[in-house]
């Protein structure tokens, strides 16, 4: 076990500087940082002789793999480096954004795992009948539905004819109340999580309606189990261990949709973040954030193997 | 064997029903009437069980054989609600335990009839386990369900189920899971969950069919403890005519969904009354006479799809095949000796068996346990 620790360490670290290799050298081959810092407009005789100045200041004008090394001892000395647009350090830049992002996949991940675990139960249980029908129309709906739609349409009806909830940012300013900061989280975390949600529920759906086929689910009926025993003691458990894998590789994907939704509900994370600087081609902020994602992931996939070990006992890690 | 969990409970049951059973044998433990299960299919209804009508006497071993597809798992797992419906509908009939009406029965009365008064053993053990929870757990569990005790206690109960059952060093193998035991030791905690309860009936489906042959005899020993143990009646299951002719009092013999014949197991063996027995018989190999083929029973397992109007074996029958009463008619279950029936319309006509076929069947059940190491295991733990 503890070797396999660290082993899977070992090569999680490996893994993460082909990741940062290739982010880095897509980043800098795709767009000219310096190139954005002038409007077109504003070009004349000493634009090209000031932009190559200040390409040789950032060290743009070197060789890629050489600009990749300086940024990775940069990066070793804890100096994520600065914005090219505004200067500011990057840590700062992704600290103060990190905190609202965290906020709205973690709330949306709870939420979709829910409604996955309770209506694709319930669908599994009443497979082919009328609660299943409802259940997958619903669900095949949510999918087919961009999330920007649905947050346009969220946004229409609840905050524009009801007026019930508001429709931007994380609470209104001037008022320091928890309630309006809960109000504020209701749309997005919904929007964010039934989107979520939808793909999950057609998962857990299937996976129970193979658990439920299982030999052992008779022996626990034969033992006296109730349905809802049966299901919670055992097919639940049984089907934890697909439904951990296929969540943990939704988190990447869920970075993808929270930066439409961040945008939509104007969320001052790392999804709205992201979009600016793209924009600027500013590369520094792009990678990251492309560090951070890959951090995530890899870490998510760590934990996904070491709680297959728990859940199933038939797994032993080597 | 102490009984520290839940005696006082489970106890109760029993000692009602064993007067019951000593002042009149008569009143059985199980009366199965007229039992018609079907199943939905995509190529239209199955008739698996076509009017099956059994008894079972308390503590009485009654023997289940038939080809795949004869419906004697299908009749077992209706009794008590064990079929999945849909596709399945017992769509008519009586199964009365202990003369209460369980077809019909509330789902909570269901419950307390399963792994309480009737136990359970599988036909495959690999699959019948749940494989992420500890064995001991899963026996417990049995206990919990149908008493109010501690995990702790139910635990215990586990381990001492296990060392019943003759499982070696039962405490640790409570603590491990359904994939660190071998496909014995699993059919054993098998046998302890379906006992853990002690039940009056005991429904032992294909218990041996998925193991290994040296394995199958210690398998069967321990259901012949447990059952002796429990006092439990038991309905076993199988296709091995040599299994019932080891551990059976009485024999029914399916075939179509329908009862064929029943009677001793020293009456069908040795004078079967149904010429579809009378195959059965004729197939089994012989240890003591040199043969050079087997003798298998001509065509292959009616289509359970359509309900043929006559007698469900006619078509291969040696007999019927050419009379039109068997095409036409179904025979009735039928008295042709004293407990022994038969439905067949020429039952005298059956040919019979060589004389030596009920010994020979024993003798090639007995043969394996004096092989298998684990055998002596056996003895030590009882």
């Amino acid at each position: 076990m503890g070797a396999y620790i660290l082993r899977r360490l070992g090569s999680s670290v490996v893994v993460f500087f082909i990741i940062t290799i290739i982010i880095f050298t897509m980043l800098r081959l795709a767009g000219d940082p310096v190139a954005m810092l002038v409007p077109p407009d504003q070009y004349n005789t000493g634009t090209a002789e000031f932009l190559a100045q200040k390409r040789h200041e950032l060290g743009l004008d070197r060789a890629i793999p050489i600009q990749y090394l300086a940024w990775l001892g940069d990066v070793f000395r804890g100096d994520l480096g600065n914005s090219i647009k505004n200067g500011r350090p990057v840590s700062e830049i992704i600290g103060e954004r990190v905190g609202p992002t965290v906020e709205l996949i973690g709330l949306a991940l709870i939420l979709a795992i829910l409604i996955a675990l309770i209506f694709g139960t319930w669908a599994a249980v009443r497979k082919n009948r009328t609660a299943d029908y409802v259940i997958t129309f619903i669900s095949m709906l949510a999918i087919s539905t961009p999330g920007f739609f649905a947050g346009i349409l969220a946004i229409y009806v609840f905050s524009v004819k009801l007026g019930w909830l508001p429709s931007a940012g994380m609470s209104t300013t001037g008022v320091h109340s928890t309630v309006d900061q809960l109000k504020h989280l209701v749309l997005p975390v919904t929007v964010l999580g039934l989107s979520l949600s939808a793909g999950l529920l057609r998962f857990v759906r299937g996976t129970m309606i193979s658990e439920l086929t299982a030999d052992y689910i008779r022996t626990a009926t034969a033992k006296g189990l109730s349905k809802r025993s049966t299901i919670v003691k055992h097919v639940l458990r049984n089907a934890l261990v697909p439904i951990l894998t296929y969540v943990m590789l939704q988190i990447p994907l869920m970075v993808a949709g929270a930066v439409l939704i961040e945008q939509i509900f104007a969320w001052p994370g790392m999804g709205s973040m992201i979009v600016d600087y793209a924009a600027n081609s500013d590369y520094p902020v792009l990678i990251a954030v492309g560090m951070l994602t890959a951090i995530v992931v890899l870490a998510a996939n760590f934990l996904a193997d070491l709680l297959y070990t728990v859940l199933d006992p038939r797994v032993s890690l080597r | 064997m102490t009984r520290s969990t839940g005696s006082g409970r489970d106890a109760a049951p029993q000692r009602t029903s064993a007067p019951a059973a000593a002042d009149g044998a008569d009143r059985p433990l199980l009366v199965v009437d007229d039992l018609h299960v079907q199943f939905r299919t995509e190529a239209g209804t199955a008739y698996a069980v076509d009017g099956v009508s059994f008894t079972v006497a308390p503590g009485e071993v009654l023997g289940v054989v038939g080809e795949s597809g004869s419906g004697k798992s299908v009749t077992s797992m209706s009794l008590f609600g064990l079929i999945d419906t849909p596709p399945g509908k017992i769509t008519k009939g009586s199964v009365k335990l202990n003369g209460r009406e369980l077809i019909g029965a509330k789902e909570r009365v269901l419950r307390k009839v399963r792994g309480g008064e009737v136990g359970v053993v599988f036909q495959d053990p690999m699959t019948a386990l749940d494989p992420v929870i500890k064995v001991g757990r899963q026996i417990g569990e049995a206990v919990r369900v149908h008493h109010k005790v501690s995990r702790a206690q139910a635990m215990q109960r586990a381990v001492e189920l296990l060392q019943q059952v003759g499982v070696p060093q039962p405490e640790v193998r409570a603590n491990q899971y359904p994939h660190e035991f071998s496909g014995g030791m699993r059919q054993r905690a098998m046998i302890a969950m379906a006992i853990a309860n002690n039940p009056v009936l005991l429904i032992a489906d294909e218990p041996t069919t998925a193991l290994d042959v040296t394995i199958q005899a210690q398998v069967l020993d321990i259901i012949r403890k447990a059952q002796q143990e429990t006092g439990a009646a038991t309905l076993f299951i199988t296709h091995d005519l040599g299994v019932i002719a080891e551990l059976a009092e009485r024999v029914m013999v399916m075939y179509g969904g329908r009862v064929m014949e029943t009677g001793s197991v020293k009456e069908i063996f040795t004078r079967p009354r149904h010429p579809y027995t009378a195959g059965l018989l004729a197939s089994l190999p012989s240890l003591t006479r040199d043969e050079a083929e087997l003798t298998p029973i001509p065509g292959s397992p009616p289509n359970v799809l359509s309900q043929n109007p006559g007698c469900p074996f006619q078509p291969r029958c040696s007999v019927g095949r050419d009379r039109d009463i068997c095409r036409a008619q179904r025979p009735p279950l039928a008295e042709v000796g004293p407990g022994h029936f038969s439905a067949c319309h020429f039952p005298d006509e059956t040919p019979q068996p060589r004389a030596c076929v009920l010994e020979e069947a024993a003798v090639g059940a007995a043969a394996a346990p004096e092989t298998g190491g684990a055998a002596t295991d056996l003895k030590e733990h009882s």
